[in-house]
C-alpha cells in the first residue's frame, strides 16, 4: 500500500512539473517559477518533482536541488498545508517587548533545551512567538503531528512600521497580538476544515490591509500619470540621460550609484538585447519603503520602468518582487495591465508603433543577499542568489549576459518626477553630492513609525523629533549593514556624503539592549550570507559566536581587538558590497554603545528584561 | 559583432610591485603576476578550471563538417552554461591591491583591461590572507596526522607559510559535520572542507557529471549532492577527478593498503599484483621525481619487496584486450556493412573506462548496445589469474588475492561491480590507486626512484607498447588500429604510419575524428577464420574512428551522435571519463595540471618506442593464452563468459 501511495504522489508531482514547464518553457529562467509554484502546491519541493525537471530541462538534478535548497521559501521536507513565518529581525522583537508582555527567560530555557533556537543568539518575539508555539504545541522549525502548521522564523518581511509581523503561506499579517494570533490560526482550521483535506492556502491579504503610515506629504503624491513619459518622449534618449545626470539622481537602494549615468553604459553597449530590472527584493532589515511605492504608486514604477526602456533601447523589463511581498504580485499585475490598457505599456506605446516595452513580474524566494544586483540577476537566470565577480559590470553583461540596467523601485519612481519637473526642481533641494529628497523607512522605538520623506542633508534630529522619537539612545541607520548612531551624534545629514542609506532607520530607545541588537543583526548575516566567500561565510558565524559566548560576562579587550581585525578583512576582502559591510553595525555599536557590549546581554532586546523575570 | 571578435587583443601595461610587464588584454592580475614570478597565493582556483582554460579545450562543433582540426571550435563556455560557476574568486587569498580600488581585489577573477598598478603585497594584503586562513581554520575539524594528505595539502602549506595559530578563533573540538561513510568510493570529508567549490566545478564544467552542488546559503553552507545523497548512491562516477583537485584532504578515495596489507601477510594467500601503464609513468612524482619519469621496472622490484607474490603486466591483459575489442569490432562490421543488421552496434565504444561505464549507464543508457561487451584490462587480467593461471600453477583460485596498480578511482568500483565474478570468484579483489601504492612503497621504506629494475612475471610478463599507450588519450584507438589495420591489410602498419606511430589518434584535443583509408585487404588470419570469411568486403573502405576524453567531452560526442554529426558516422570511438585519458586519472598523484599530463604522456609514448613488442597480436603471451586456454578464438564461447560483461541503466 504504502509503495503504491508513493507511486501514485511521485506520478502527480511529474504530471505538476509536466504542466509548469508547459507554462512556463523549460529555459534556465523558468526554473524558479516552476520550483515557487511547486512549492506553493504541496508546501514542498518533492524529490521526484526535481527529478522530473532535470529530465525535461537537462539542468542537472544537484544543481536543481542546490537551487531549491539556496531560497528559504524553498523545502525539500513536507510542511504543513499552513506554514506561518514569524519575522524576528529587529523592529518586529521590540515592538512586542515595548508592549510589556511577559518576557521569556524560562521560555527562552525551553526554547535552547529543545532545540528550537537554530542558530545561538537568535532572538524572538515573546507573547506571539508564546502564543504560537502554545497553541500549535510545537517550536520552530516543527510541523504539528496534524500536518496542519508548519511553525519557522524568517528575517525582516518588511513589515517593521506595523510590527510585529508573520506570514502564513503567502498571506501577510501585521501588528500581531497574542488575541490576532489565535484568531489567525483558528481561522486557518476553519478554512482547512470547510475545504476538505486538500487545501492550501495562497495569497489573499488585501493590499490596504498592510498599508502601513506615510508621515508626512511625498512628491510621489502630486506627480499626474503619464506625464513623465510624455516628457521623456518629448525629450529623446540623450536629453533624458542628460536631465538625470544634471539632477543627480542616485540610486536609491543604497550604493548610490549614479542613475544617468547607468543609462548611459548601458544605451552606448553594442548588444542590442538589453534588460531593465527593478530592484524590488527590499530585505534590508528596517525597509519598506519600496513596498510602499508598490502598494501606493505602482503605475509611477512602471512609468520610471518604461522610460528607462524606451531610453536605453530595451524591449523588456522585469520586477523581482522579494518572496515576501508576494501579496503584491497580484496588485502589480492589475496596474500593469491598466498601462497596458491605457497604452503606455507594451507594444506601440502611445500609439507610436516603434516604440514597445513590456514588464513582468519575477518571484524572489526568500534570500536577503537577492537585493545584491548580480546576486538577483543569477536568481532571475535560475541559480542560486550568489553575487557574480565584479567583472564584468550588468551594464555590460546583466541579465543573460546581456547589458542591464538595475535599479531600486524608488529610483525609477523618481524618474518622471524629475523629469515632468525638470532637474532644476531636484537639485534645488538636498546636498552637493545628494540632489533632491528621499524615502526613508522609520520603525523601532517611535510613537510614529512609517514612510517619510525629506530632502538629503536633513538632520537624524529632525527626522527622530517627526517621528516622534524624542527618548531615543541610538538609531541604526542604513540597516544591519548600517551605522548604528547615538543620540550625541544625531545632528549628522543623512546624505552620501555623511550617513548614506538606503533608507532605513530603526530607533532604540532608552532601555534597549545593545547588545541584544549587535547580536541580532550578525544572526540576520550568519544566515543570509550567500555562502561563497570565506570572510563573510565564517566572519559572520565567528562574529556571532564571540557574541554569544560574551553574553553573560560582556565581550573582552580581546573580543574587541578581534572583531576590529575581522571587520576589516571582512570589509577588505569580501566578494561583495553585503559582506564588506556585514561587521558595519557591529563596529559603530562597538564604538558608540562600548560600554553595553563589555556589559554582556540580557540575551533580549530589552535591558533588564531577564531581571525582571528573575524577580517575578 | 564578427569584428569584434577578429580584432587583436590589445597589450596593456600594468605596473606589478613596481615591475613594468605589458600582457594582453584580458590576462588575469593572477597570470600577469606569475609571468613576472611573483607567487600570488591561491585555493579556489586551479589552472584546469579558470575560465580562460577551459575556454581553451576543444569540442565539436556541433553543425561539424568533415573530420580533421578544423571541424573543432573552442568550447564555447559561454555565459548561459556556466554562470557564476564558471568564476571561482570564493577563497579570498589571491587578494591584491589595485590602486583606484576601495577594497582588495581577487587576482584570479581580475582580467586586465586598462593600465593598472597593482601590490600583491602589503600588510592589509597580508593581515587578510592570514585571517582567511584563520577562518578556514576555526571551521577545520581533522588532525593533520590523520590526513591522507598531510605534506600534500594546500591549506596547510599555506598555513604554515602566514603562520596560522591556534589562538585566534580557535579550532572546533569536535566534528561540525558527520565523519563521512567510509564505504564510499570517492570518500568526502566536509570537516575540512573549505568550500572552494573546485570539486564542484571540475564535475560539473570540466567533467559535465554534475553530481556536486552547494548547498544551502550563509553559515549553513555546504557541498552536497542531490537529495545529499552518499557518494556511493549519487549520480557519480567516479572518475575521482574532484579528488586530484582538492585542495585539502575534504575529497579522498577509500584506502584499501590495510586489507592489501593483511592480505600479504596472510601466509595461505597468494597475493598478485597487475600494474596498469599510467601509475608506472606518475608514481615517481610521490617520490620527488620530476612529471613523466618511468618507473615501470624499479615499480617491480618494489612491489615484490612489499611482499607481493607475483607482479604481472596490465599491458598483457591491454592487448588481450584488443583481440577482443578488435574482433569484436569486426564482428560488429560484419554484421552491419555485410549481413545489413542494425546499425545499433556501430560506432562501437570502448569500454576500458570504467568511469565513462557509469557516466553512460547513468546519463546515456540508450547507447549501451554500442558499448563493447569486452572487460576492461583490469578485469580481464583478473580473471585469467584465477582460472587460467590458478590451472596453470596448480593454485587453488580461492586463495589468490588479486590487486591492481590503476591510475583510477573508478577502478575500485569496477572490481566492486556485482557482475565481475563470471569465473565464481571476484576478477579483483582490491583495486589501488597510484596514491595508495606509493603510500605502501613508502611504509616499506623504499626509495622507489633509485631501486635496480626487475622484469614482471611470466605468462603476463612481456611490456607491450601497445599496451602501454593505453595509458593516453587515443592510446586504445592506436593500439587496436595497430591490430586492426595490419591484420585486414595483411600489411605491416609500418609502411602506413612511420614507426607505427598512429600520430593523427595522438594528442590533447578533447574529441576528435580520423579517417583511415583500406586501400588493400589480406586473408583472414586462422584465428578470426571462425567469424568472417573473408576482407574483401572492407576493401576501399574508409574507416572512421574518433577519440573524445573526459567526460565533457563525451558528452559532446553524444550530442554529435544523436545531431546526425560527422561522430554519428565513425565505426569505433574510444571514450575516456579523464582528461589526458588514464595518465589523468582520479587516482594519480596530486597535482595535477596540463603540464604534468603532458609530461607523462611523453613518458609513455617513450615507452612505447622502447619497448621491443608493439603490436597486441604479436604479444607471445597473449596468443599461448588463446593457444592454450580461449581456445575457440577471440569472441568465443570461452572469452564470452571469462572476458566479457554486460552493463545496464542506472538512470
Amino acid at each position: 500500500m504504502a509503495a503504491e501511495a508513493t507511486v501514485d504522489l511521485s506520478a502527480r508531482y511529474t504530471a505538476k512539473v509536466d504542466s509548469l514547464v508547459e507554462r512556463y518553457g523549460k529555459e534556465r529562467t523558468a526554473l524558479l517559477p516552476i520550483l515557487r509554484d511547486v512549492n506553493t502546491e504541496y508546501g514542498f519541493v518533492p524529490e521526484a518533482a526535481m527529478a522530473r525537471l532535470s529530465e525535461i530541462t537537462g539542468i542537472a538534478n544537484a544543481e536543481i536541488y542546490g537551487v531549491v535548497k539556496f531560497y528559504s521559501f524553498f523545502s525539500t521536507e513536507p510542511r504543513g498545508k499552513f506554514i506561518i513565518r514569524l519575522c524576528r529581525t529587529m523592529s518586529c522583537v521590540m515592538s512586542q517587548n515595548a508592549q510589556g508582555q511577559a518576557s521569556g527567560s524560562p521560555l527562552r530555557k525551553l526554547m535552547e533545551t529543545f532545540g528550537f533556537m537554530k542558530t545561538p543568539g537568535q532572538t524572538w518575539a515573546h507573547p506571539v512567538s508564546e502564543t504560537l508555539m502554545k497553541e500549535l504545541e510545537i517550536g520552530f522549525g516543527e510541523t504539528t503531528a496534524d500536518g496542519m502548521f508548519t511553525l519557522e522564523w524568517t528575517n525582516c518581511m518588511g513589515m517593521c512600521d506595523q510590527a510585529p509581523a508573520m506570514l502564513v503561506n503567502e498571506d501577510v499579517h501585521v501588528n500581531l497580538t497574542a488575541e490576532r494570533v489565535r484568531d489567525i490560526l483558528a481561522a486557518c482550521r476553519r478554512e482547512a476544515e470547510s475545504a476538505g483535506g486538500d487545501f492550501r492556502k495562497t495569497a489573499a491579504t488585501d493590499v490596504a490591509s498592510v498599508r502601513g503610515t506615510i508621515g508626512n506629504p511625498l512628491s510621489f503624491s502630486e506627480e499626474k500619470p503619464d506625464t513623465g513619459l510624455d516628457a521623456a518622449l518629448a525629450m529623446g534618449p540623450e536629453e533624458v540621460m542628460e536631465t538625470l545626470v544634471t539632477a543627480g539622481l542616485r540610486g536609491r537602494g543604497g550604493a548610490g550609484f549614479p542613475t544617468g549615468k547607468k543609462w548611459q553604459f548601458t544605451r552606448a553597449q553594442a548588444e542590442p538585447e538589453k534588460y531593465i530590472v527593478c530592484n524590488a527584493d527590499e530585505g534590508e532589515p528596517g525597509t519598506f519603503k519600496d513596498r510602499m511605492i508598490m502598494s501606493e504608486f505602482p503605475e509611477l514604477l512602471i512609468e520610471g520602468m518604461v522610460i528607462a526602456g524606451l531610453t536605453v533601447g530595451a524591449k523588456q523589463g522585469m520586477i523581482y518582487l522579494r518572496g515576501e511581498y508576494s501579496y503584491l504580485r497580484g496588485h502589480l499585475e492589475e496596474a500593469l495591465e491598466r498601462c497596458r490598457a491605457r497604452g503606455v505599456l507594451g507594444q506601440g506605446i502611445k500609439g507610436n508603433p516603434d516604440l514597445s516595452f513590456d514588464i513582468g513580474i519575477y518571484m524572489g524566494m526568500g534570500a536577503y543577499v537577492c537585493g545584491e544586483e548580480t546576486a538577483l540577476l543569477e536568481s532571475m537566470e535560475g541559480r542560486r542568489g550568489e553575487p557574480r565577480n565584479r567583472f564584468p559590470f550588468p551594464v555590460e553583461q546583466g541579465y543573460l549576459g546581456k547589458p542591464t540596467v538595475i535599479n531600486n523601485v524608488e529610483t525609477f519612481a523618481w524618474v518622471p518626477c524629475i523629469l515632468t519637473r525638470g532637474a532644476e526642481w531636484f537639485i534645488a533641494q538636498g546636498t552637493e553630492s545628494s540632489k533632491g529628497r528621499r524615502l526613508f523607512s522609520l520603525s523601532g522605538d517611535c510613537a510614529r513609525p512609517g514612510v517619510y520623506e525629506y530632502p538629503f542633508g536633513t538632520t537624524l534630529a529632525q527626522i527622530l523629533s517627526d517621528v516622534g522619537a524624542h527618548d531615543a539612545k541610538g538609531a541604526l541607520v542604513g540597516g544591519a549593514c548600517g551605522t548604528c548612531i547615538p543620540a550625541d551624534q544625531f545632528g549628522r545629514e543623512l546624505a552620501f556624503e555623511d550617513l548614506a542609506t538606503g533608507g532605513s532607520i530603526i530607533v532604540f530607545g532608552p532601555d534597549r539592549d545593545m547588545f541584544a541588537v549587535a547580536e541580532n543583526i550578525q544572526a540576520f548575516f550568519a544566515e543570509e550570507g550567500c555562502g561563497q566567500c570565506t570572510p563573510c561565510r565564517i566572519g559572520n558565524a565567528r562574529l556571532l559566536e564571540m557574541l554569544s559566548e560574551g553574553r553573560e560576562h560582556g565581550i573582552t579587550e580581546d573580543d574587541v581587538r578581534k572583531i576590529r581585525e575581522l571587520s576589516d578583512t571582512m570589509g577588505f576582502a569580501s566578494k561583495c558590497g553585503l559582506g564588506q559591510t556585514a561587521a558595519h553595525a557591529l563596529v559603530s555599536i562597538m564604538e558608540n554603545f562600548g560600554d553595553e557590549l563589555a556589559r554582556g546581554g540580557t540575551g533580549d532586546m530589552k535591558q533588564g528584561a531577564a531581571a525582571e523575570q528573575v524577580s517575578a | 559583432m564578427a569584428q569584434a571578435k577578429t580584432e587583436k587583443k590589445q597589450q596593456i601595461p600594468v605596473v606589478i610591485d613596481g615591475k613594468d610587464i605589458t600582457v594582453e588584454e584580458g590576462t588575469t592580475v593572477l597570470e600577469a603576476a606569475r609571468m613576472i614570478g611573483v607567487h600570488i597565493p591561491t585555493l579556489c582556483h586551479h589552472d584546469d578550471l579558470c575560465a580562460h582554460t577551459l575556454k581553451q579545450g576543444k569540442a565539436l562543433d556541433k553543425k561539424g563538417k568533415k573530420a580533421g582540426d578544423e571541424t573543432y571550435k573552442d568550447l564555447t563556455l559561454d555565459h548561459a552554461t556556466t554562470g557564476a560557476a564558471a568564476t571561482s574568486g570564493n577563497c579570498r587569498m589571491c587578494i591584491v591591491e589595485v590602486e583606484g580600488q576601495r577594497t582588495l581585489q581577487a587576482s584570479c577573477i581580475m582580467p586586465i583591461d586598462k593600465p593598472l598598478k597593482i601590490r600583491t603585497t602589503s600588510a592589509a594584503i597580508r593581515h587578510a590572507r592570514r585571517n582567511v586562513l584563520e577562518l578556514m581554520m576555526s571551521e577545520h575539524f581533522g588532525d593533520c596526522t590523520a590526513c591522507l594528505r598531510n605534506g600534500n595539502c594546500e591549506l596547510q602549506k599555506l598555513c604554515a607559510e602566514y603562520g596560522v595559530r591556534e589562538d585566534w578563533f580557535g579550532r572546533p573540538v569536535e566534528p561540525l559535520y558527520d565523519m563521512p561513510d567510509e564505504r564510499n568510493i570517492i570518500v568526502r570529508d566536509m570537516n575540512k572542507c573549505i568550500m572552494c567549490r573546485r570539486c564542484i566545478k571540475t564535475c560539473a564544467l570540466y567533467q559535465g557529471v554534475y553530481a556536486l552542488t552547494p548547498d544551502e546559503k550563509g553559515e549553513h553552507s555546504g557541498i552536497s549532492t542531490f537529495m545529499d545523497k552518499e557518494m556511493m548512491e549519487a549520480w557519480c562516477i567516479n572518475c575521482g577527478q574532484c579528488v586530484n583537485r582538492c585542495p585539502t584532504g575534504a575529497l579522498t578515495e577509500r584506502d584499501d593498503t590495510r586489507e592489501v596489507w593483511d592480505a600479504i601477510e596472510d601466509p595461505d594467500k597468494i597475493v598478485v599484483i597487475q600494474t596498469a601503464p599510467a601509475p608506472r609513468a606518475a608514481i615517481g612524482e610521490s617520490f620527488g621525481c620530476e612529471p613523466g619519469t618511468p618507473l615501470t621496472f624499479q615499480l617491480n622490484t618494489a612491489l615484490r619487496r612489499c611482499g607481493f607474490d607475483k607482479v604481472f603486466d596490465t599491458t598483457f591483459s591491454a592487448d588481450l584486450t584488443i583481440m577482443e575489442e578488435g574482433t569484436e569490432l569486426i564482428k560488429r562490421l560484419y554484421a552491419v556493412l555485410v549481413n545489413g543488421e542494425s546499425a545499433d552496434a556501430l560506432p562501437q565504444f570502448t569500454s576500458c573506462s570504467p568511469g565513462w561505464i557509469k557516466f553512460i549507464e547513468h546519463f546515456h543508457p540508450e547507447y549501451l548496445p554500442k558499448l563493447s561487451s569486452a572487460k576492461s584490462p583490469q578485469q580481464m587480467m583478473g580473471a585469467l589469474v584465477k582460472t587460467y593461471l590458478a590451472e596453470k600453477n596448480g593454485w587453488d583460485p580461492d586463495k589468490i588475492v588479486s590487486v591492481s596498480l590503476m591510475p583510477c578511482t573508478a577502478k575500485k568500483f569496477e572490481a566492486d561491480r556485482e557482475e565481475m565474478d563470471s569465473s565464481g570468484f571476484r576478477d579483483i579483489d582490491y583495486a589501488l590507486t597510484t596514491r595508495e601504492v606509493a603510500r605502501m612503497i613508502k611504509q616499506a621504506g623504499l626509495d622507489l626512484p633509485n631501486l635496480e629494475k626487475e622484469e614482471f612475471d611470466h605468462p603476463f610478463g612481456i611490456p607491450s607498447g601497445a599496451g602501454i599507450i593505453f595509458a593516453a588519450t587515443g592510446g586504445v584507438m592506436e593500439a587496436a588500429l595497430r591490430t586492426v589495420l595490419e591484420i585486414v591489410t595483411g600489411d605491416d602498419v609500418e609502411n602506413l604510419f612511420e614507426n607505427a606511430n598512429i600520430t593523427p589518434v595522438r594528442g590533447f584535443e578533447g574529441a576528435r575524428v580520423i579517417e583511415l583509408p583500406v586501400e588493400k585487404v589480406g586473408p583472414v588470419p586462422d584465428i578470426l577464420k571462425h567469424l568472417v570469411p573473408d576482407f574483401e568486403w572492407l576493401k576501399g573502405a574508409r574507416l572512421k574512428v574518433g577519440v573524445a576524453h573526459g567526460t565533457w567531452n563525451a558528452t559532446r560526442v553524444i550530442e554529435d551522435i544523436k545531431a546526425g554529426g560527422p561522430f554519428s558516422e565513425c565505426h569505433f570511438i574510444e571514450f575516456m571519463a579523464c582528461p589526458g585519458g588514464c595518465l589523468g586519472g582520479g587516482g594519480q598523484p596530486i597535482p595535477t595540471s596540463r603540464e604534468i599530463r603532458s609530461a607523462r604522456a611523453r613518458a609513455v609514448y617513450g615507452e612505447d618506442m622502447a619497448y621491443e613488442l608493439r603490436k597486441s597480436h604479436e604479444n607471445e603471451d597473449v596468443l599461448r593464452v588463446y593457444r592454450e586456454f580461449l581456445t575457440d578464438g577471440p569472441c568465443g564461447h570461452r572469452s564470452h563468459e571469462l572476458l566479457h560483461t554486460h552493463y545496464h541503466s542506472r538512470k
